[in-house]
């Protein structure tokens, strides 16, 4: 398997633009992991009264509620020296200024911040949503296709049952019953949209179990769940893989539209989808508002899709290249 | 092919600019337009909850009194006098004989009669005027003119009861079909200034002026309401001429609307209704058990400055259950200030200190963390509560948010769900305190907070019996001074209404009661 | 060719047969979990958001009110009433307004067929000739642009652009080419029907730019990628060498056989006819089915939410019998059963 991955990395970075989108994706996710290093209302170092502390790493009890942006004494600050929940009811929907680089939203929160915050659960929605998904998908899809028969029929009307569902009533119904919260919307995305790929992964079972390793492998005595993970899937993989990309923006997206609709996130948590929905009130003079946050998910499901190009392409045996 | 196609593609593109025609219809003078938000479900004035119901109902149905626009006092509107038994309980109003219902039938004490057996009657969906009615113990014809309604105890508010009592006619609605979706719901008739056109769903609702009104006759000839659930294009529709009448959102005022073009076509007016918001404690709760903790976490809220900021400035700081320009209300009452140095103190002789370092508050193992639940739609709640958490976390209370859709909000207050909520209380223009704040609501009514206190009960149930409003002045002011004092709620603001309306119709005066559409005259 | 034949009627059958108890199962469902979920109805009859009328919330009231609305029996009892009800078609009365569920439907169906047929109508116009562009001009600049321009249409978020359409192209405070939101105008009722319609589809404009632009990707790559498949084909390069004419090779040959997976593709979408968009319907004031399903279930209006799961989860069933029927037809390696 090795070998066919290599083969198919190397002629995905021979697509430029693919590359480009890997390149914003990982960006992204280095941009998430790293947030409250680069925006935070601490300092990285500070030295007071001759003592060297580090608050954006430790509580320290001596400082519990004070503004250290105001103490006296030598003090290094990230980049973005405020934290996504911090507010300032002197500065509210500001445009970007040398103060706040990005402007300020309708309670004076800097929306670079909330921006740079906002990174984190997008990607982390992406990814574990699909990951939901995608697990669920191709262990009912797998089932299915493999056995055949009474197990695929029934699969199958389960397939259909959920696929009939409205998926956003499911969603609601389902943040109503748990409440409102990151994991739930994770859940309730993984758990509608699965059906996709157990269709894909179903098709290919059914298409490669005919074939010759498989009936080899049964001769010699494999037991089901070994054909199952170790011969068929990894020749199953490709499609799922492309499906699941897409499906990473896809999943950002409804993620931004559930927080547009003001379903998605509690407050004060930032969600890229949720400050356009509240930028909604100021359209007309707060551009900033509008357009910064539309742009980064404009961007975001860009790359990932173009990641998906990349790899459909890559994975393709058809396109000559 | 492609050529072709391509010229295809052209050809449409010109067919579809090309009937962009801007026609611009003559714009009838008398004609107001009004924009709604949302549209109502239905105009039955007995069965109906909604405030946009209400308020295009007041101009095609009446009642029996109605509040006067500046004093509002009880005056007659279909009753011409009135007599009160002297043990309180028998109140008979004597009708006005001539009029008549806009399809011409006449009205008289049958209507009445019917309305009443209609509320009472169990398979009608109706439950909160139900409730409200629940001590009228009968209402009788007396005469074609004259109805007698028999209280079951002495209620000051007796008489306005009796008075405001949705009248529906009769001949229209007794007629066998089930009163909660009958036709005439969505065609109300009544016997008001204005008559029911028509419903253009989702768009319009037309009024036209009744020519069998019995009182004098408005100027503007017709009203539509018109229904645009996005304020940013009601707006811009408004600034087009194309409204006349709208309530703004304070951004709106204060940003939006204040070009010298629009101060020369628009009256801007600002006031006040009865309402009030607040955040409610659960005192169930042990962390809100203690009074003394509640005053603290209400000198923790800079409701001041979160007024300044968040609403504009636009609305002022109450501290009791009433409205603030209500007779009842005691203005010697100030505010709990600012001060989250002294909050910290009371917290800290309340038992609540950081004795493991953690940076939150705690006291015999417990610490000081709780959830505001607050409703999806209410923009202003959502930022009110990221506001309060980030200030309570600065002093070491932990607040986390729990935002619900509407209906599961209020389920949750229903079931007393919830360690803090933050709502609003739409009042009456005279209320009586009973349903929020006797004990004996605590489980099944609107006392949802727990607010328990001897003197309080006393305070409500002898105001009840009390028919002279000066006595009543004095003891409803103490119960605001109770309120104030154990602070069940921290009370934050009356907000007024911000209306706009054109510059094109004279006489547009706000009463205490707000605006009235029938006095207004068309500009020459 | 017989026995497949009748092997085929017999799938058919079964799966025609099958179609009964998954409805049922999606319906029933469907119930449960509006049952479940937590508030109902009355909520509503409390008071508007955020606002409630002082003294409104008592058990009392929600109580005789729950009654009222047949809340108070239990699950299977209010299921099998509204499945009883519903097979005799009547889809009973919104709780909201007290008017005929269908009359709702009747009112917002229209529009959302009218929204989704157009776009689905101009999606296809103008994917299908870019795909075969793209094909033929394969691995070119053109081809490239073409790819890229797509592809960053796909990717934008719908309700961002609805924003901002609404903001800079209508109203008047950049430009005012087009209304700002609704179907009709306030004068409507004064055009003629040419100008009604007219002014109909002018008001429809940016709703369905909105709706379409994010179609064109998946559509012209798909048409781009099995005309490539066809192109490929020995028969083609048969026609060719038999010395038809490009086009003719093109359009007669190679289009109409990626039609069958073209029209899979529609059949699929069926369902998606019906389903509105709540965001672009709420941003443009259009009352359509997105709005209505969406009012319904923030309001627990049971009778409009299970008239709209119905009839969208029987169109969804007949939508994928169809598609795949017609896969099933045009491609026999995949077997109808598994075999054993």
């Amino acid at each position: 398997m090795k070998g066919y991955w290599s083969i198919v990395w190397k002629r995905f970075k021979q697509n430029k633009l693919a590359v480009v989108g890997l390149g914003i994706v990982i960006f992204l996710f280095v941009i998430a992991l790293c947030a409250p290093l680069i925006a935070n209302n601490k300092p990285y170092i500070l030295i007071y009264k001759d003592k060297l502390y580090f608050p954006i790493l430790f509580e320290y009890p001596e400082f519990s509620g004070l503004d250290l942006k105001k103490i006296e004494g030598f003090k290094i600050f990230p980049p973005i020296p405020y934290s996504y929940s911090e507010y300032d009811l002197n500065a509210i929907v500001m445009p970007p200024s040398a103060k706040h680089i990005l402007g300020t939203d309708e309670q004076g929160r800097d929306l670079a911040a909330r921006m740079l915050y906002g990174t984190r659960v997008s990607i982390f929605v992406g990814f574990v949503a699909v990951f939901i998904y995608v697990s669920i998908g191709i262990i009912i899809g797998a089932l299915a296709g493999f056995y055949g028969g009474w197990v695929d029929i029934i699969i199958s009307r389960i397939i259909e049952i959920v696929m009939c569902f409205p998926t956003f009533f499911l969603i609601l119904t389902i943040l109503a019953l748990w409440g409102q919260s990151l994991l739930n919307v994770m859940i309730v995305i993984g758990i509608t949209g699965w059906t996709g790929i157990a269709r894909i992964v179903r098709g290919e079972f059914l298409k490669l179990r005919e074939q010759d390793f498989v009936i080899a492998s049964k001769a010699l005595g494999a037991r089901d769940y070994w054909i199952i993970f170790k011969h068929i899937l990894p020749n199953a993989m490709a499609p799922v893989m492309v499906s699941a990309t897409f499906g990473i923006a896809s999943t950002i997206l409804i993620e931004s539209s559930l927080s547009f609709l003001g379903f998605g996130v509690q407050p004060p948590t930032p969600s890229w989808g949720d400050i356009l929905s509240q930028s909604r009130d100021f359209i007309d003079f707060a551009w900033w508002l509008t357009l910064i946050p539309g742009f980064a998910i404009f961007i975001t499901i860009t790359s990932y899709n173009l990641v998906g190009e990349g790899l459909q392409d890559a994975l393709d045996p058809k396109q000559y290249r | 092919m492609m050529k072709s196609y391509i010229r295809l593609c052209y050809i449409i593109l010109i067919i579809i600019l090309s009937s962009c025609t801007r026609f611009e219809s003559v714009r009838d003078p008398y004609t107001l337009y009004i924009h709604i938000s949302a549209e109502p479900g239905h105009l039955n004035p007995i069965t109906s909850n909604e405030a946009i119901a209400s308020s295009i109902n007041s101009y095609i149905y009446e009642t029996l009194l109605d509040r006067d626009y500046d004093t509002l006092e009880l005056k007659p509107q279909l009753a011409t006098k009135w007599e009160i038994s002297s043990d309180k309980l028998h109140y008979r109003f004597y009708l006005k004989e001539n009029i008549y219902w806009s399809d011409g039938k006449p009205f008289t004490a049958d209507d009445i009669v019917y309305s009443f057996k209609i509320i009472k009657d169990p398979r009608v969906a109706n439950a909160p005027l139900k409730v409200y009615y629940i001590d009228v113990k009968s209402v009788k014809k007396i005469s074609p003119y004259i109805v007698e309604f028999t209280y079951a105890k002495p209620y000051f508010l007796a008489l306005e009861i009796c008075g405001s009592i949705p009248i529906v006619p009769k001949h229209i609605f007794d007629d066998g079909t089930d009163f909660n979706i009958h036709k005439n719901n969505r065609f109300p008739i009544g016997t008001g200034p204005y008559k029911f056109v028509t419903w253009n769903t989702g768009k319009t609702i037309e009024l036209v002026v009744n020519d069998r009104y019995w009182g004098p006759k408005p100027d503007i000839k017709r009203i539509v309401y018109k229904i645009i659930p996005e304020p940013n294009v009601a707006l811009q529709m408004l600034k087009k001429g194309e409204l006349d009448v709208m309530a703004l959102r304070p951004i709106q005022w204060v940003r939006q609307t204040n070009s010298k073009h629009f101060q020369e076509s628009f009256y801007k007016f600002m006031y006040y209704q009865p309402y009030y918001n607040y955040i409610g404690w659960n005192a169930r709760n042990p962390l809100f058990k203690d009074k003394n903790v509640r005053k603290a976490l209400t000198m923790l809220i800079n409701r001041q400055a979160i007024l300044d900021s968040l609403l504009f400035g636009l609305g002022t700081v109450v501290t009791g259950p009433f409205y603030i320009h209500d007779k009842y209300y005691n203005h010697d009452i100030q505010p709990l200030p600012y001060d989250p140095i002294k909050a910290k103190e009371i917290l800290h002789r309340a038992g609540w200190s950081d004795s493991n370092g953690d940076g939150i508050l705690d006291k015999n193992g417990v610490a000081f963390k709780f959830t505001l639940t607050i409703a999806s739609a209410s923009k202003f709640a959502e930022r009110l509560a990221t506001i309060l958490k980030e200030d309570f976390s600065k002093v070491g209370i932990q607040m986390d948010i729990n935002r619900y859709e509407w209906a599961v909000f209020v389920n949750k207050v229903d079931k007393r769900d919830f360690d803090a909520v933050t709502l609003g209380w739409s009042l009456s223009w005279e209320g009586d305190p009973y349903q929020l704040w006797h004990s004996s609501q605590v489980q099944a009514g609107s006392n949802f907070c727990y607010f328990v206190n001897a003197e309080a009960d006393e305070i409500i149930e002898k105001a009840r019996k009390e028919f002279d409003v000066e006595k009543r002045i004095k003891m409803y002011r103490r119960f605001h001074e109770i309120i104030h004092d154990e602070q069940p709620y921290t009370f934050l603001y009356c907000t007024p209404a911000l209306v706009v309306v054109s510059k094109r119709f004279d006489n547009v005066i706000v009463h205490k009661r707000g605006l009235n559409y029938t006095e207004w005259k068309v500009k020459q | 060719m017989e026995g497949q034949a009748v092997k085929m009627k017999y799938y058919i059958l079964k799966r025609i047969l099958i179609i009964i108890p998954t409805f049922i199962g999606i319906t029933c469902i469907t119930y449960l979990m509006i049952r479940l979920a937590p508030g109902d109805y009355t909520s509503l009859r409390a008071g508007v958001e955020g606002e409630l009328k002082a003294g409104s919330l008592s058990k009392e009231i929600f109580e005789q009110e729950k009654k009222l609305y047949g809340l108070d029996k239990p699950v299977i009892v209010g299921y099998a009433e509204w499945f009883y009800k519903t097979v005799k078609l009547d889809f009973g009365t919104s709780r909201k307004d007290g008017r005929k569920v269908i009359s709702h439907i009747a009112d917002a169906l229209p529009i959302t067929l009218a929204l989704n047929i157009l776009s689905i109508i101009i999606v296809y116009i103008i994917s299908i000739p870019l795909g075969i562009y793209s094909s033929i001009k394969k691995d070119t600049v053109q081809d490239r642009i073409i790819s890229l321009t797509l592809f960053l249409l796909y990717s934008l978020p719908s309700f961002w652009v609805a924003l901002l359409l609404l903001k800079y192209l209508s109203g008047g405070d950049y430009l005012n080419l087009f209304p700002l939101g609704g179907l009709y105008s306030d004068w409507f009722e004064q055009l003629n029907l040419f100008q009604k319609a007219m002014d109909i589809l002018w008001h429809l404009i940016l709703p369905v730019v909105t709706l379409t632009y994010g179609g064109f990707a998946f559509l012209s790559r798909y048409t781009r990628a099995t005309m490539l498949d066809v192109i490929n084909q020995q028969y083609i390069i048969t026609a060719r060498a038999k010395g038809l004419s490009e086009q003719k090779v093109l359009f007669v040959h190679a289009f109409r056989n990626s039609l069958i997976p073209l029209l899979t593709l529609m059949a699929t979408m069926l369902p998606g006819l019906l389903g509105g968009s709540v965001i672009v319907e709420s941003i443009f004031s259009i009352p359509g089915m997105g709005m209505l399903a969406f009012e319904s279930i923030l309001s627990r209006d049971i009778p409009i939410i299970m008239a709209i799961t119905s009839i969208s989860a029987f169109l969804t069933l007949i939508g994928i019998f169809l598609a795949d029927i017609m896969y099933a037809i045009a491609d026999p390696r995949i077997r109808l059963e598994a075999k054993q």
